[in-house]
């Protein structure tokens, strides 16, 4: 009974210090001058990244909304995982589907990990 | 989910007259708005999941949109002609229909194999089952709103 006890103990305790800890960080997006192609329309976005951290793996998830030919409303996801700094920009671009219409678009932390020590 | 699916059944709008093109496009827009929703609610997908099908589901439903849209072309030129059509116009407007139907297969099958990579088989099983329910809705409330052809008057 004692040795199940210091198991779960020493397996409680060794999940504790697995764990990653986690930061807080923002994301701003400014719209960019959009990238004219024959068929399409690409939207670039600066992207920059508010964190106190002096490094950390922040995952940002960028959601775009487009509306199709044939009225349909798509939201589309995706993520982008990136080792940051205080004040670390980047570019993000997006080519709204031939024939829709960009609804909407939201930028959002998703996770920020410290880097380890 | 299904009350959802009922209502955008039950949505499609009843014509006294023949649509006009407007008409036709509004009524494909007003049963493709909620697509997505109705997907997500049958999917359940997890997150890791969603990640990597929504993309994929995008690139597929806009090539679906494109033969949607060639579609309603054809039914906007049949509606408008389809007490006075001629044999070669008859011909035509068959052709691009089987044309479009193939195109459907075809774009299918190939969006198909992406999705198998993404989800689980019953997940894409599912997938393709609403994806059939809901066309058949449109094609249904298309089908009730289209007359049938008939020659010109005097032959």
């Amino acid at each position: 009974m004692k040795a199940a006890i210091f198991g779960l103990c020493l397996t409680l305790a060794t999940a504790a210090a697995a764990a990653p800890s986690t930061c807080t960080a923002e994301v701003h997006a400014t719209e960019r001058t959009d990238d004219v192609r024959d068929e399409s329309v690409g939207k670039v976005f600066a992207v920059s990244i508010d964190t106190r951290e002096s490094c950390a793996y922040v995952d940002v998830d960028f959601t775009a909304t487009e509306r199709l030919s044939d009225g349909e409303e798509i939201k589309v996801r995706r993520r982008g995982s990136r080792k940051v700094k205080p004040g670390t920009t980047y570019k993000v671009s997006y080519r709204v589907a031939p024939g829709a219409e960009l609804l909407d678009t939201e930028f959002k932390v998703a996770r920020c990990v410290p880097c380890a020590e | 989910m299904n009350a959802i699916l009922l209502s955008l059944m039950l949505a499609g709008t009843t014509w006294a007259a023949l649509p006009s093109a407007n008409e036709t496009q509004a009524m494909r827009a007003e049963l493709q708005k909620q697509r997505q929703d109705i997907v997500a609610g049958v999917l359940e997908l997890t997150d890791d999941e969603a990640l990597a099908f929504w993309p994929a589901y995008r690139d597929y439903r806009v090539e679906m949109a494109r033969l949607g849209d060639r579609a309603v072309k054809l039914i906007d030129e049949f509606v408008a002609n389809h007490d006075k059509l001629s044999d070669a116009q008859a011909t035509r407007l068959v052709d691009e229909h089987l044309a479009i139907q193939a195109e459907r297969v075809a774009v299918r099958q190939r969006h198909i194999k992406v999705f198998r990579k993404i989800l689980p088989a019953t997940k894409v099983a599912r997938f393709v089952q609403i994806e059939n329910k809901l066309d058949a809705t449109i094609d249904h409330e298309l089908a009730m709103a289209v007359p049938l052809a008939m020659e010109p008057a005097g032959e």
